[in-house]
């Protein structure tokens, strides 16, 4: 699989990008004139004490909201323009700490579901959800359980591997390890590496673990909402 | 169509919840469903009632309009050709007029009332000819209080032809029988001493005999075993104070075939007529109707009341629930919503599961309701026609020679003979029915679902997530 290299065109481009929340009685600027280039290929993990803005950082680039000021691009156009429900349905994949999965549905079909409103191409979608399933752990027998009687771990695999089923260029993760053990944790790893590397994804988590952030390509770090990025390797 | 299969997994996995909401349709729409063919049953049986009895036009004299110009009130006259004509209308059933000659007999007739004194003296009460145009329909003879008892009655046919219907005790103290001769006279008062006196007489066949039960006329006392039918034509021609004179009416009754129509009847008469209605006023008289159909509208308003508080109490409490619901479903919303989802189809995923359970609710109800329905609305029917019932049987008329206003008697109030209160109806279940509860289910369910739904998906994915996080 070929690698992306630097002077290849980023996947995501954020450039000035703030973002502040109206409280009660005041208004809090999360992130500061952030400007950053993402690229195919790349594990990129987001360090940062709690409450420098991590998660908005991750949600405003999964198109989960808006920014209130900057731009972000991908493949060069702006989201704006694409429309953020387009964004999300055809190039991006979120993996959330609580995991949100459907409640009402067993592990296949939370992995079928996505792939349905993803309009992924695959004859037999099934075969696929248990394929990806299998792939983060998980037996036939646990992936046509209901998700609410899997462990939370299992439940994390499982919001994996449906996002893995979207066909999407981009993979953000919010805390994916967080709820795990550490054997779970270094598999779950291991796959967004694979992802990055072998199926040339950018793949972006937010963590708080360090662990996990020297298993990534780049570690950026949010510290009062200014970003500054760390290459683990060469 | 994924939202489809959504909301079909939903439901199932949800069994509990599914079978609640089921269950709280059930019951609104047997509620709504029950009304509604009540409501129905009732408005079929009412127009039946309507066609079969129709209702009474009084044309007469418009006293309103008499006492606005003061002086003598003298009721205005139209004649029976015009009548003919605004009864010839395709919204009257049938129509009856008549008009009362006084007459005079010759010597040798015997009738009640009658002395050599008053004879001599043209006084006590002269005998009186009813001239008719049809003698069934008058209210006598509908209403059973008169019976045809020999010959035939008097029909439009015969309107200036010289026969006469006369009363059994008339025709006995005067040994007459059908096919006699009587002579009647036409009375004419006296240029010089004013008095009233029998110019001519004409010669009438008896057509038929009948019986009066009641003991005097209604309108004018006189003893009813005097009573003489003649056709008005006739009876105008012959006996009344102008000789020849064609015959003009006071009143004329009109029976619609539909109480409704009444406007468009009134607009069509004073059209036909023109100015020789001038002076008169219609007065519908639905009281036979109203009589039999009275324990239908109070079993309609009740059934309506009940409906409308069923449908909008249960709305409110299905509201409620699918608004709790739709609460509940929010962070399903926002994970569909960041795997970007439309917006629409999550509304289409809520709206099919509450279409569904009112689909199966609507079916199950319109399974038993009919029979449900029938079972309420007969108890019903028949309590309220038996309380109407009793209200008839316990009115009681004046004592004779009494207009019953010193015994706190009001006529008006005296019941409809043959119009006995409806004491049953027939509950069928229609598609029209069953499309108004549909309807009114699938409304109720749109708004609960649409309302809170509209609410949560206003907002973006990262504010639905991250709320309550």
């Amino acid at each position: 699989m070929t690698r992306t290299t630097p002077t290849d065109p980023p996947v995501l481009q954020i450039t000035g990008l703030s973002h502040s929340y109206t409280g009660q009685a005041r208004r809090t600027t999360v992130l500061r004139q952030i400007d950053y280039s993402f690229r195919r290929g790349v594990f990129y993990t987001v360090l940062g004490p709690s409450g420098s803005g991590k998660t908005t950082l991750l949600s405003l680039a999964a198109g989960l909201d808006a920014p209130t000021q900057g731009t972000i691009r991908f493949d060069g156009e702006d989201l704006r323009a694409i429309g953020l429900g387009r964004y999300r349905n055809r190039h991006v994949a979120t993996v959330f700490q609580q995991y949100n999965l459907l409640t009402y549905m067993s592990a296949a079909q939370n992995v079928t579901t996505a792939m349905e409103i993803t309009r992924v191409k695959v004859r037999d979608k099934k075969a696929r959800a248990l394929e990806l399933l299998e792939r983060v752990g998980l037996d036939r027998h646990q992936a046509t359980r209901n998700v609410m009687q899997l462990s939370g771990g299992q439940q994390q695999r499982v919001a994996i591997a449906r996002a893995l089923a979207c066909s999407v260029d981009i993979l953000f993760a919010d805390e994916p390890t967080g709820n795990l053990d550490e054997d779970t944790a270094q598999d779950i790893t291991g796959i967004f590496r694979e992802l990055a590397h072998d199926q040339d994804k950018c793949v972006v988590v937010v963590t708080h673990s360090q662990q996990l952030a020297t298993r990534s390509d780049v570690t950026l770090t949010l510290r009062k909402g200014r970003l500054t990025a760390t290459p683990q390797r060469a | 169509m994924n939202f489809l299969k959504r909301a079909g997994l939903s439901l199932w996995s949800r069994r509990g919840r599914t079978l609640v909401m089921t269950a709280i349709f059930l019951v609104i729409s047997t509620m709504v469903l029950g009304g509604v063919l009540i409501r129905d049953a009732t408005a079929r049986a009412g127009d039946a009632a309507r066609n079969r009895i129709g209702a009474d036009v009084t044309m007469s004299m418009d006293l309103g309009k008499a006492a606005e110009g003061g002086g003598m009130l003298q009721a205005p006259q139209i004649a029976t050709s015009t009548v003919d004509r605004i009864g010839d209308s395709p919204f009257v059933a049938r129509f009856n007029y008549q008009a009362y000659y006084a007459t005079g007999f010759p010597d040798g007739v015997t009738y009640e009332g009658a002395s050599a004194a008053n004879a001599e003296a043209g006084s006590g009460t002269p005998p009186l000819v009813v001239g008719a145009m049809d003698s069934d329909a008058m209210a006598g003879f509908s209403s059973g209080s008169k019976k045809l008892l020999d010959g035939r009655p008097i029909t439009r046919a015969d309107r200036d032809r010289k026969v006469v219907l006369i009363e059994e005790r008339l025709a006995r103290s005067n040994d007459l029988s059908t096919g006699d001769k009587l002579e009647l006279g036409r009375i004419e008062a006296d240029a010089s001493t004013g008095q009233e006196k029998v110019a001519a007489y004409t010669e009438f066949t008896v057509a038929g005999i009948y019986r009066d039960s009641a003991d005097q006329d209604p309108e004018y006392l006189t003893p009813s075993g005097n009573g003489i039918i003649a056709p008005i034509g006739a009876a105008a021609r012959y006996l009344d104070g102008a000789q020849n004179k064609s015959a003009t009416v006071s009143q004329a009754t009109f029976t619609l075939d539909d109480p409704d129509d009444f406007a468009a009847f009134e607009k069509q008469a004073r059209d036909e007529a023109g100015a020789e209605l001038d002076g008169f006023a219609f007065q519908i008289n639905d009281k036979a109707v109203r009589q039999m159909t009275g324990p239908l509208s109070a079993v309609s308003s009740s059934a309506t009341a009940a409906m409308w508080l069923t449908g909008v109490a249960g709305a409110g409490v299905l509201a409620l629930l699918t608004t709790l619901a739709v609460r509940q479903r929010r962070r399903e919303f926002g994970v569909l919503l960041s795997m970007g989802e439309q917006r629409w189809k999550l509304v289409a995923q809520q709206v099919t599961e509450v279409v569904v359970v009112a689909a199966l609710a609507v079916g199950l109800s319109a399974l038993f309701a009919e029979q449900l329905t029938q079972k309420a609305a007969g108890s019903m029917v028949s309590s309220e026609a038996s309380t109407a019932r009793k209200q008839i049987d316990a009115w009681e008329p004046p004592p004779p020679g009494s207009t019953g206003l010193n015994e706190g008697i009001d006529m008006d109030d005296r019941p409809v003979e043959g119009a006995d209160p409806i004491d049953e109806i027939t509950v069928r279940l229609g598609n029209s029915a069953l499309s108004t509860v549909a309807g009114v289910g699938l409304g109720i369910g749109l708004l609960a679902t649409a309302l809170p739904a509209a609410s949560v998906l206003r907002l973006t994915p990262r504010t639905i997530l991250s709320k309550g996080k």
